[in-house]
Formats: structure tokens, sequence, C-alpha cells
């Protein structure tokens, strides 16, 4: 069974961790970037596999790992040591991290100076897209409403068990008590439901729109103006 | 004095299916240095993660290349799993492991098809992929298509192979296997494969230690690494599974590893048609991966280790798909082997490491 074991280093740190790694015999297997959607900054992740230690592993318990050491939290022009001194077969994945993401890798053993690609669109996979931002902002206030939504019924369901501890001196005050505040309780449990559902709804008409032509998203936005002012007359009538 | 020269090999060249660049510096007829030069096809799958959701994403995966399809959908498939948290049933991994392997068999008899076509034994070639076609066939009885199977999707599969047609898999290797002995006997047992072979192209084991190597293009180094030996999913209940090694790294280990792997294939195929259990075939799950999950694997596809690497963010497209291809990784073997090289050995060189351009320019 493979386990995967990530350990987050700083880049000044990265070339003594790949230095120890080398020196135990670990494996270099692929080296990646990556580009975090929120705050635009970069991340790099080195995977190495250590043959010998997984082999021991798998004769004791059956799993071994494989190791990843990734650098987080970089900027676009922030220089990384390139670790091709120490494992020579990563020179197309930094050369690619360079090329697709522009990632500044200095020291490479084969540097190709941003021509290892022959790419259209200049460094295309650092590219954050309204759709991507849109589809990750829904999900967070998705996350969000759920997360809103776990809280209050933990709530409700520790102030029930307190009322219930409270009334189990006079059991028929409890029953009512029990009774009475039930219904408001229910009464605000599908407001709340309403309004979570209304609110995602929102949301994903919201990330819909963004993700559409700005002229059609305006004719949309318009068209679900005179909707809404349609339906509010109608029940006011 | 030598006369110091340089000649651009590729992209368009017969010995090179695909489009691979080499500048050659040479010394007389002789390669001092190859830098090699890729990216005229790449397609920037990994980008297609944004518009294409988890499981619709299993279908590009599949067409990274079409010689290690089955392998790309696999290990989509498990690095998925692996992030969502979803162990498949056994009968899965059985049946994965062996359409993988039934792949491994058609790519090696692929490879030496021209490998016999490169130095000019045109019988051998047709031989070669006469076999191989019995493997496309078992492929469309039981999947419907000969190279993109589209059985695996993430949580299972999308049909099962029943028993009868698994028996009758067994039966079709059995029946192919006094062809294919006699097939290997030629390659390694003729003068005209030999010459051609022998002491040609050869890095050490330190070297391929050195170099990352991977698949059978490291194992002809004598560098014993062969993922399936850590016994991941199907492989963990065979009897036995020690990594096809030879010592002597040069062309003819590498033929020489690639015919032992075909036949060592046919035997874990037999195995694992005698064990594998009826525990269903599991099938498509909700796609929810928590925001930052991670999920990882390497396989061991024909060419060698292949890496696969997803990580989520809360919605049912990817954040990030990687898959690190083993062409990509014997890049700096290929450049290592080419050095001291007589130019007329080049195409032979190149062919036996097995580039995979399509999957390097995924």
């Amino acid at each position: 069974m493979q386990k995967a074991i990530y350990t987050t280093v700083g880049i000044d740190e990265l070339l003594s961790h790949v230095q120890a790694l080398k020196g135990v015999g670990a494996r270099f297997v692929q080296m990646h970037a990556e580009r975090n959607v929120d705050d635009g900054s970069y991340r790099l992740v080195y995977t190495f596999i250590n043959v010998r230690a997984a082999q021991e592993h798998i004769a004791q318990d059956g799993s071994y790992a494989i190791e990843n050491l990734v650098v987080e939290g970089i900027d676009q022009y922030q220089e990384i040591p390139s670790i091709s001194s120490y494992y020579p077969a990563v020179f197309p994945f930094e050369n690619e991290a360079h090329d697709l993401f522009g990632l500044a890798i200095t020291d490479m053993q084969i540097d190709f100076k941003g021509f290892f690609y022959q790419v259209s669109t200049a460094e295309p996979m650092s590219v954050i897209t309204p759709e991507v931002k849109a589809a990750r902002e829904k999900a967070m206030k998705v996350r969000a409403a759920a997360e809103a939504k776990a809280r209050k019924a933990a709530a409700e369901k520790a102030a029930a068990a307190a009322a219930a501890g409270e009334g189990t001196a006079d059991a028929g005050d409890a029953a009512g008590a029990a009774a009475k505040p039930a219904a408001p309780a229910g009464s605000d449990d599908q407001h709340d439901d309403a309004a979570a559902k209304a609110a995602l709804k929102a949301a994903e008409m919201e990330a819909k729109l963004a993700a559409m032509d700005p002229e059609k998203a305006a004719k949309v936005r318009a068209a679900l103006a005179a909707k809404a002012a349609r339906d509010k007359q109608k029940k006011e009538a | 004095m030598a006369h110091r020269s340089v000649i651009p090999f590729g992209p368009q060249h017969p010995v090179l299916p695909e489009p691979l660049h080499l500048d050659l510096v040479l010394e007389d007829d002789r390669v001092i240095e190859a830098i090699p030069q890729i990216g005229f096809v790449h397609r920037g799958l990994e980008k297609l993660t944004e518009k294409r959701d988890m499981h619709q994403f299993g279908y590009i995966a599949e067409r990274i290349c079409g010689i290690c399809a089955v392998g790309h959908s696999y290990g989509y498939a498990s690095a998925c799993e692996r992030m969502l948290d979803i162990e498949v049933p056994g009968r899965v991994q059985y049946i994965r492991t062996i359409l993988h392997e039934l792949s491994r068999i058609h790519s090696h008899l692929l490879w030496l098809g021209l490998l016999a076509d490169a130095f000019g034994f045109e019988a051998l070639f047709y031989r070669s992929w006469t076999l191989r076609e019995q493997i496309l066939k078992i492929f469309e009885s039981t999947c419907g298509g000969r190279v993109i199977l589209s059985i695996n999707e993430i949580g299972g599969l999308k049909h099962d192979i029943e028993d009868s047609e698994l028996a009758g898999i067994v039966q079709t290797l059995d029946a192919m296997r006094p062809d294919y002995e006699a097939l290997v006997h030629t390659f390694l047992d003729d003068d005209s494969c030999g010459e051609r072979l022998h002491g040609v192209g050869v890095i050490s084991k330190k070297d391929a230690l050195e170099l990352s190597m991977v698949g059978p293009f490291g194992r002809a180094s004598g560098v014993d690494y062969d993922v399936r030996m850590f016994g991941d999913g199907a492989y963990a209940d065979l009897a036995a599974f020690e990594p096809i090694v030879a010592t002597e790294g040069d062309c003819y280990a590498r033929c020489q590893v690639r015919c032992a792997e075909v036949t060592q294939a046919m035997d874990i195929i037999k195995e694992l048609v005698a064990k594998i259990p009826h525990d269903g075939i599991g099938g498509r799950t909700k796609l929810t991966p928590a925001d930052g999950a991670r999920g990882e694997v390497v396989i061991e596809q024909p060419r060698g280790e292949a890496y696969y690497y997803v990580r989520g963010n809360g919605t049912k497209n990817l954040d990030r798909f990687r898959v690190r291809t083993p062409t990509s990784q014997n890049l700096a073997g290929l450049t290592h082997a080419l050095q001291g090289v007589l130019i007329a050995n080049v195409p032979m060189i190149i062919l036996t490491i097995d580039p995979c351009i399509s999957c390097t320019e995924r």
C-alpha cells in the first residue's frame, strides 16, 4: 500500500533536503509546479522514493512511502535553485516549470532558456480563468453555508439537551417545555433552509454569470431583475 | 584534428514515429553531445481539468497516449480514488491489472516489431505485429475498443469481464506462446539482430541510478526497480514477483528484458485469472474531494514507472492533475547513452529507450 508523505520546506532549505535524500539513496520521481487560485502564489512539489527503505517497510507492514518535498508560497519572480546537480533527470521538469508557469529556476544543468516548449501563450499554466475563480468562490460559499448550518444544528442540539436536563425534575413541565420550543425551532430551521437554498441558488447564478460573455451576462441580469419585479408585483396584488 | 559539426536529428526521421528533435554534436562521425528538444505537439492536457470534471477527465487521461492508454486510465482513476478515499473491490483491481499486463504485452510486441523494422528485418516485424494483433482482438472482444478501452472509471469499472472471457484470454495467450518463443529466439539468437544490438549504447548501473532511469531501459543496466515489486493492488496476491534485470546495459540487454517481460506478463495474467474474486465491479462515485485533498500513485507502465498526482479544490474539477511519464524521466538517460556512439547507431539507441512522445507531450 502506497502512502504519501508531504514535507513543507522553505526555498532556502530545499537543496539541503534534496542532498539528504540523495545521501540515503532516494530515487527522484518527478517535480511539478502548481498555482494557488486563492492568493496567486506558486507551489513546487518534488517527489522521491527510497526503494530500499520501501522494501524494508513492505516486509514489515506491507506499506511504503512516496516522499514529497513541498515548497509553498513562491512568488513568480522569486529565484528557485535547481536540483539538477543532485538529480540530472529533473531537467525536463524544471524547464517545464519555467516555460509553462514562468518560474525562475536558477543554475539548471540543461537550460533551454524558455524554448523547451513551443507555447503560443506565455506561461499558459499560470493563467487563472474567470470560470475557475467563480467555481472556486462558489465552492467556498457552499462550504461556508454547510459549515454554518452544521454549527447551528450542533448548537440547537446542545441547547435541547440542556433543556431536557433541566426538565427532568418535573416530567409534566418538561413535556410541555419540549413541545413548545419544538415548533419555533422547526420554523427557524425551515426558514434557514430556505435562506441557505436561496443563497446557494444565487451563488450558482453568479458563478454562471461570471463565466458568461459580459454582454450576455448583462442581458441575463436585466431579464432576472424584470422577473423579480414581476413576481413582487404579483405578490402585492 | 577531428572535425566538429552539429547535426539536427528529427523531428521528422524514419525511425521516429513521433516528433522528437535532437541536436547531435559530432566529432567526425562520433556523437559527443546530444541535446533533446520536445514540445512540438504539446497539448496542455493537464490544464483541461479546469474544463472537464473528474469523471469526464478520465476519457482525456486515457487519450494521453494510444499505447499506454489502459495504464493512463488506471493510474488516473487510482490517484482520484486515493484522493477521495475510495477502496475499490478486489475484482476491479484484478481486471485493471490483467488489462494493464495485456497492454504491456501489446506495447512490447509493438516495440519488437519497430526494432526489427529499424534494422531492416521485415519478416520479423510482420511476425511481431501479427502476434500483437491477437492482444488487440482480446481488447476488442472484451471491451469493444482496440486501443481506447474506456473500462476504468473512478470507483470501479464500467462493465465486468465475464469469467468465461477471462478463461478465453488465458487460452489465447497459451496458444501464442510457441510462436512468441520462436520470435524471441530470432531476436536474441540470430546473428543479424545481435550484430546491431550487442555493445551499442551502453549505460552502466551506476549511471542508470544517477540518471534515475526507469523501466526496461533502467533494468537492462542492472537497476532492479519495478513498481510492481511493491505489491500494490492485485500484484500483492501474486505468489512471487521479481523484476527482470540484465547487466550489460546495451541495446541487446534492453531487447532481452522486454522479451522476458512479455512472458512474465503472460504468467501474471494466468495467475490472476485463476485467483480473481467475485466481489463486484464498484461503480461511479460522487465527486466530493476536500479542498486541498491530494492523491498520488506510481504504476509500472510498459515503458517504466509513471507517476499520477491529483489535487482537489472542493469542486468537481481538479485543481491540478500531473502525470509524469517514463519517457520524460528517461530523457537524461537518452542523452547519456548517445555520448560517444557512432552516428549510424543513433537511431537504434533512440529506439531501444522506446520513447513515447505522446506521453511526454501530454
